[in-house]
């Protein structure tokens, strides 16, 4: 992380729904371009209501979201379009058009380019993502995994500073959310902020640099997924888990004292550079 | 899906009042009934009475407020009619008389009191409907109707339609804001594939994972027995055995007297049948904006 | 409902005498202009009691095979099929798939799409009215069934005002009402937290062990799997490529890897750090810490 100034500036920002219920209340967070925050919860935490609050969907009724200097409170959604994107859990909540390409240029026309340099976004977002195989293809005849890439190719294509993921790898194979890891490891060194919304504690302790935990609309932890995943009492408080490797490095007697491990290579690394200095074989 | 409330039942306003816990087959004689004699009424004075009444019914039971909306919701078609018959009249044919003209427009007696007699109608089934269907939990309805003999296929089909039309505001509402994080604009006609295809693919998914549930539950694999159970005590019974004799005084009432060439004619001053045409116009027009607005907005 | 973190590993079940529930030999599936099998010669038992996790990549034929189970696969969803599938001696293939409902139930992936009715308690009786339970029977297995879901007393509420969480378990309860030998879920834990997921499965084993219903349950969190299934079915490209115990599926670390499927993380923790002769991989949270305490 640089010491950019943040692209995403959330300040008490708080959201009602109108029959009364609180869903998100005085969240306060930075987000730095080139960084990914992971936000984790149990559900009904107000994740979804937190991902809406940043493109402008929802507007706080308290408190302020900043994106790019633009308040969300006096833009319009296509407006802050230009800089958040927003990838929706379901992709059939978007996809409509006759062809992939078809699909992949409507953001960019959306937002006004001319139709060379939308061609350009297409063939590259289509390049990044493995599709252009499939860019004369109807996105419905395509799988889900595809599909689900397509979406998210769909909403790169606008080249946001921001981008928000709802839980892009529900109901997705262990390959599917690894290229969607992947993808955002490439999205972050290329300085755009990801914002990502997720159970699934591997591909958050995976990516982030830092992981937000939200319990009733609260942000109970920010930090990096070290010290978040090392704070037992409060992940069970906020009804989540640390992944499973994490959670075997602090059972081990071992490593006692020791910082969280965030995935396999690392404790595996661990174990072995102690099994070879000696300390004990089994 | 999840979170819908009330609405997630069309026209049912939850309640306890004495029409809520009414029997549903008096509350829908009464209501057949009304339907029929405002139908064969033409005279706009019984009518408005009927629609009056009606409303008075909607607020006892609580529901005034559905009632309301039910009549600004459907207010341009009450404008509509009004403009057309008052312009157009289909009453008088060739024997028409102009009350006053703007232009090429000319609006006419015959068919101002027409158009009244027609909103009238409209107003008197909506509130009478409404006070009883709004008080009536649909799963009640259906299982009077079936009751009655009406098929379960029937029953469920129409149960579905009324499940189906929150579903489809949400899933919309879903779309449109899914299109506008795409940076669609939600005015124009290019707004309208990008919604209404995914939409209709979603409805396609989901409908056949329902057929197939379903199914897997049994669903036409022989006679039923009702979970549902609706008590048709002798007081019901006679509620609706007075509903039908009050529907047929109604309706031969309506053909000896309040029928075509004998209603009482409304004569309006020319000023005021202009204004009411122009109003409704404006009636039209601010309802539809505000309508598609609101459905943009999500 | 749970505490967390997870449950002790479960004792594998010695081997059931009963004779298995259902039965599938040789299945084979090819949909309607397709190149290839969507199954390819599919064989395996299930026994009541059993809770069974199936495992592979997205278009091994998870979907399809729990599709068969009750005949949607080919009756209501096109498709060759050769082969058999018995269900308590009654051949789901040719079954209509209505009649099947009573041995065999089905929860898909998406619970809202899979509820129609004005209240909570009569979608739950849906399935008994289409038996012709009697009235009073019906209102009592209602009130049970949506007490053993934790729905409690919801029977008035419009199922789509349910949470998501709420709605799963509505749709779980839709099925067990019925009282199925054979109970078939796609993906049940899709979008929970652990809280929750954790909560799907402890009801899953009370029914499992208190119904004797055969449980098949389609799964990507295959550390969960491991801590709580009896059995693991691992399908690749249309073929069983895998079947046994978590421990023995899970633990042999290569066969998955080509299998494309991942192994629990304390698995391949394990693994990678060479392994014991003699002794299988840890395939649980508790099993590897007490595998791995003396390691470094």
């Amino acid at each position: 992380m640089t010491g950019a100034s943040p692209v995403l500036v959330l300040r008490e920002a708080s959201y009602r729904y109108p029959a009364g219920a609180v869903a998100v209340d005085g969240v306060t967070l930075d987000v730095t371009p080139g960084s990914v925050v992971g936000i984790a919860g149990a559900n009904g935490a107000g994740k979804s209501t937190l991902a809406r609050l940043l493109n402008g969907l929802l507007r706080p009724v308290a408190g302020t979201v900043v994106v790019d200097g633009l308040d969300t409170r006096h833009h319009e959604v296509h407006e802050l379009a230009r800089t958040v994107g927003l990838v929706f859990q379901d992709p059939r909540a978007q996809l409509f058009a006759r062809t992939v390409a078809e699909e992949l240029s409507f953001g960019p026309r959306n937002l006004g380019l001319p139709d060379p340099e939308v061609r350009e976004r297409v063939a590259r977002v289509a390049a990044r993502l493995g599709l252009d195989d499939v860019l004369a293809v109807s996105p419905f005849e395509l799988p889900t995994p595809r599909r689900r890439l397509v979406a998210l190719a769909s909403v790169l294509a606008m080249e946001p500073r921001v981008l928000v993921l709802d839980e892009p790898t529900t109901g997705q194979d262990h390959h599917a959310t690894a290229i969607v890891a992947g993808i955002v490891r490439d999205l972050r060194a290329d300085g755009v902020a990801v914002v990502c919304i997720s159970h699934d504690m591997r591909l958050l302790a995976a990516v982030s640099d830092q992981i937000v935990v939200m319990a009733a609309g609260q942000i109970v932890a920010v930090g990096a997924p070290r010290s978040v995943f090392a704070d037992v009492g409060m992940l069970r408080a906020a009804g989540i888990l640390a992944p499973q490797v994490t959670r075997l490095g602090f059972g081990l007697p071992q490593r006692h004292g020791r910082p969280a491990v965030l995935g396999v290579e690392e404790l595996v690394g661990e174990l072995v550079v102690a099994r070879s200095s000696g300390e004990g074989l089994s | 899906m999840t979170g819908m409330g009330a609405d997630a039942l069309l026209a049912y306003v939850p309640g306890h009042s004495w029409l809520h816990r009414a029997s549903p087959l008096p509350k829908l004689a009464w209501l057949a009934g009304c339907v029929l004699v405002v139908l064969v009424t033409w005279d706009p004075v019984i009518l408005a009475a009927i629609a009056a009444l009606g409303y008075i019914l909607a607020v006892s039971a609580g529901v005034g407020r559905a009632a309301a909306r039910t009549v600004i919701a459907l207010a341009p078609v009450a404008a509509s009619l009004i403009v057309l018959q008052a312009l157009a009249p289909v009453a008088c044919r060739t024997a028409c008389t102009p009350v006053a003209s703007v232009g090429p427009l000319t609006v006419y007696q015959e068919g101002m009191s027409h158009a009244l007699a027609l909103v009238a109608r409209l107003l008197a089934m909506e509130t009478v409907g409404v006070a009883m269907l709004a008080t009536t939990h649909p799963s009640d309805l259906f299982a009077t109707l079936r009751r009655l003999r009406l098929p379960y296929e029937v029953s469920l089909m129409a149960m579905l339609s009324l499940q189906l039309i929150p579903q489809l505001h949400h899933e919309l509402r879903v779309v449109l804001q899914a299109q506008r994080s795409r940076g669609l604009r939600a005015t124009g006609i290019g707004a309208v594939v990008p919604t209404l295809v995914p939409v209709v693919a979603g409805s396609f998914d989901r409908l056949s994972t329902l057929v197939l549930s379903l199914e897997a539950r049994g669903l036409g694999a022989g006679p039923r027995t009702s979970y549902r159970r609706v008590d048709l005590r002798t007081v019901d019974l006679a509620a609706t055995a007075v509903a039908i004799l009050a529907t047929v005084a109604g309706t031969v009432m309506a053909i000896m007297r309040w029928g075509g060439d004998q209603a009482a004619r409304i004569v309006l001053p020319p000023a005021m049948a202009v204004g009411i045409v122009v109003a409704a116009v404006v009636v039209f027009v601010v309802v539809m904006v505000s309508g598609l607005r609101a459905l943009a907005r999500g | 409902m749970a505490v967390i973190p997870g449950r002790d590993a479960r004792q594998a079940r010695t081997g059931d005498p009963a004779p298995p529930v259902l039965s599938v030999r040789d299945l084979r599936v090819r949909y309607p202009s397709a190149q290839m099998d969507a199954l390819a010669g599919i064989s395996f038992d299930l026994h009541p009691g059993e809770l069974v996790g199936l495992v592979g990549l997205n278009g091994a034929g998870k979907s399809t095979l729990s599709r068969c189970l009750n005949g949607i696969v080919p009756q209501l969803v096109p498709a060759d099929v050769a082969g058999s599938v018995t269900v308590d001696g009654a051949d789901a293939l040719r079954t209509p798939v209505r009649r099947m409902a009573s041995k065999v139930g089905i929860v898909f992936d998406e619970p809202g799409a899979q509820l129609s009715q004005g209240t909570v308690g009569e979608e739950v009786a849906l399935g008994l009215e289409s038996m012709a339970v009697p009235y009073a029977e019906m209102v009592a297995r209602v009130g049970d069934i949506l007490a053993r879901v934790g729905l409690d007393g919801m029977q008035d509420r419009p199922p789509l005002s349910l949470s998501g969480g709420e709605q799963q378990r509505l749709a779980l309860a839709c099925a067990l009402a019925i009282r199925p030998l054979v109970l078939v879920l796609d993906e049940p834990t899709c979008g929970l937290d652990a809280r929750s997921r954790a909560a799907v499965f402890d009801l899953l084993e009370e029914v499992a062990a208190r119904d004797g219903t055969a449980i098949v349950v389609v799964e990507h969190d295959v550390e969960l799997l491991a801590e709580r299934a009896d059995r693991i079915l691992v399908l690749r490209e249309g073929r069983l490529v895998a079947a046994g115990s978590p421990v023995a599926v899970f633990g042999d670390v290569s066969a998955m890897r080509e299998a494309g499927v991942r192994v629990p993380d304390v698995t391949a923790v394990a693994a990678a750090l060479g392994g014991r002769a003699g002794e299988p991989l840890p395939v649980t949270l508790d099993d590897a810490i007490r595998w791995l305490a003396g390691v470094g």
